[in-house]
């Protein structure tokens, strides 16, 4: 049952184009690491930035 | 004008955009699951976006009670009801609050419920991440809130967290950072589940260039939030390391510089203003066309104008920062660029009353709360123009000049932006329509008040009245007694939201799947309420029955 947090899987919409369940979810899973590892630059980045100025 | 659609019985999806199992075969809310599974372990968009929106009613309403003790507090001259310290609290409070639990989880609450539906998704991308976005919520404000019963009360040094003031308070800093990052986490988390939904999860048919005003608004929101909310981390991280680990970022002392983290916290500050007013703008745009009756005018414009103000929203930072001193180079491109704003601001404005323009205009409260958001944004926008301006804003500066200002910006822009979408979109989440003619009693109190409460406070800041102070000159007392009564007005008038929303999920007259006549779109089709799971095979989608198929008008 998709409302548990057991079992959370999701059908996901098909395109026109083939493409499995599966790559959508890979896709999605790629696109949300993509921008954590922004967050993370970012964060990390502007610390760095700090500390290297105010050295 | 495109043909509108039909009202679809309740309990069914339109039958022509091919999508009409879903109500049929899972009536909404048919789960017996019980309580606890059902709200504390959902992955459901819909119950998700619930539960945002109920938590930030009730922050609402917690930073409501923090204004008022402020304008208890200013309603004559002297010290009546508190202590000057705790009086420095409510401020920082009340904005923390405000900013963090009320305005930016409504948002999200909304883009839960919504831009599913509205893509033809079945869910957001990454339901167990949308889960935990939400439960961090509730531990954040109960760090947060409970720093005013330690001893040394809760922080002081007001929401900017400016050190060397913020560090100087006791037991509350590292609760304060702690909060803050799980806030900021929270929204991190939040707008990478929009971003991997809305890249993901369109429905075949629904390009980019299809999508709803308010999907758009919010893909664009959800990238600033990324590029952002890390920068206030970083900033909050670096306070802590000053504060108990021997570091010097902010210290001069050490080699440091406080004026630096200014320009850090304005980097997230000044895009942080958008993130609270761009999903405000998709509601409108959606709201618009429906009571006029009309597509909206400009439609890709208005996407061009919401990532145009988006980018400048990065370069204008140091616009809140003039009186700290910077080369006059830097004074005059922060005043032109931030004067630059004003150009794709206005586009929107001017793509709005277009859209009205000989249109069929009918005045619901949503479409009362939007027209306000419009007027009285605009207010707030043009008061921001004046505070652009270095020389003036050298006289402008931490008076209540710059409180009305913003808060014409976040209360008359986003929370009535919120108001219009709760509006807008209740017959829908509820199945019930809300009694109208207490809506409008609500949109017209709220705006009566809402402008007693903050127009006098531009004059009281241009006679020179300082913000963040108890007490104040006796020449300033008639337009404090004004902007407290105003104040208690508005806060009164919210009770009759709640009241209203509390009756029309308990019942009313049965809404219809398209609940407004001129309402098009693919959230539209499906049933009101919807069915608990949505869109589970994906519609085929007709670009006539998008808001926004024909995009050459």
């Amino acid at each position: 049952m998709a409302m548990s947090l057991i079992d959370p899987v999701i059908p996901m919409p098909q395109r026109d184009t083939p493409s499995s369940t599966d790559s959508k979810h890979r896709a999605a899973r790629r696109t949300a690491l993509i921008a954590a590892a922004l967050a993370v630059t970012v964060y990390a980045g502007f610390i760095l930035l700090a500390a290297v100025g105010t050295q | 004008m495109a043909t509108v659609l039909p009202p679809a019985a309740t309990g069914t999806a339109h039958p022509e955009v091919g999508h009409h199992d879903d109500a049929h075969e899972h009536p909404a809310h048919e789960h017996s699951v019980g309580f606890f599974e059902r709200w504390f372990m959902s992955t459901n968009h819909k119950d998700i976006g619930t539960l945002y929106l109920l938590f930030s009613l009730l922050m609402f309403f917690v930073g409501g009670s923090m204004a008022m003790a402020i304008r208890a507090e200013l309603f004559q001259p002297g010290l009546q009801f508190v202590h000057p310290e705790f009086f420095n609290q409510m401020t920082t409070m009340h904005a923390l609050v405000m900013i963090f639990g009320a305005v930016m989880p409504a948002f999200v609450g909304l883009a839960n419920w919504m831009i599913p539906m509205m893509i033809g998704a079945p869910d957001m991308a990454l339901p167990r991440l949308n889960n935990w976005s939400f439960w961090i919520l509730p531990f954040a404000f109960t760090l947060l809130l409970v720093t005013l019963v330690l001893p040394g009360g809760g922080p002081a040094g007001g929401w900017t967290l400016y050190p060397p003031l913020s560090l100087q308070g006791g037991n509350n800093v590292a609760f304060v950072i702690f909060a803050v990052h799980m806030m900021g986490i929270s929204s991190i988390m939040g707008a990478i589940n929009v971003i991997a939904t809305i890249l993901n999860m369109r429905a075949p048919g629904m390009d980019l260039l299809k999508m709803p005003l308010f999907v758009w608004s919010w893909l664009i929101t959800a990238f600033l939030l990324i590029a952002v909310m890390p920068v206030l981390a970083g900033a909050v991280t670096m306070l802590l390391t000053d504060k108990f680990f021997g570091t010097t970022f902010f210290f001069a002392g050490g080699g440091g510089d406080p004026v630096m983290f200014q320009h850090i916290f304005w980097f997230f500050g000044h895009p942080e203003v958008y993130i609270m007013i761009l999903p405000a703008f998709g509601i409108v745009s959606e709201i618009i066309p429906t009571f006029s009756r009309k597509p909206l005018f400009g439609y890709q414009a208005m996407v061009y104008a919401v990532a145009s103000i988006a980018f400048l929203s990065f370069i204008v930072w140091a616009h809140h920062m003039f009186t700290v001193g910077m080369p006059l180079g830097g004074e005059l491109y922060f005043m032109y660029a931030t004067m630059l704003i004003a150009v794709p601001t206005g586009v929107k404005v001017f793509n709005w009353v277009s859209t009205m323009y000989k249109g069929s205009l009918t005045f619901e409260t949503p479409m009362l709360f939007a027209l306000g958001f419009v007027i009285m944004f605009s207010i707030g926008g043009f008061s921001g123009l004046m505070l652009a301006i270095v020389p003036a804003d050298f006289q402008y500066h931490d008076t209540y000049f710059v409180v009305a200002h913003f808060h014409y910006v976040l209360v008359t822009g986003a929370i009535f932006g919120i108001m219009a979408g709760c509006y807008y979109w209740l017959p829908k989440w509820t199945g019930h329509m809300y009694n109208e003619t207490l809506g409008k009693w609500h949109f017209w109190l709220s705006t009566f008040f809402v402008n007693l409460l903050f127009f006098p406070q531009h004059f009281l800041g241009l006679a020179g009245m300082q913000r963040r102070v108890p007490d104040y000159n006796v020449a300033f007392a008639d337009f404090n007694l004004w902007s407290s009564i105003g104040g208690f007005g508005f806060g009164l008038a919210q009770l009759l939201f709640a009241y209203i929303v509390w009756s029309t999920i308990r019942g009313g007259a049965p809404a219809t799947a398209q609940v407004w006549e001129g309402a098009r779109g693919l959230e539209w089709t499906l049933s009101s309420p919807p069915p608990h799971h949505s869109f589970t095979t994906p519609p085929k989608i007709d670009d006539r029955m998008l808001a926004h198929g024909d995009v050459t008008h």
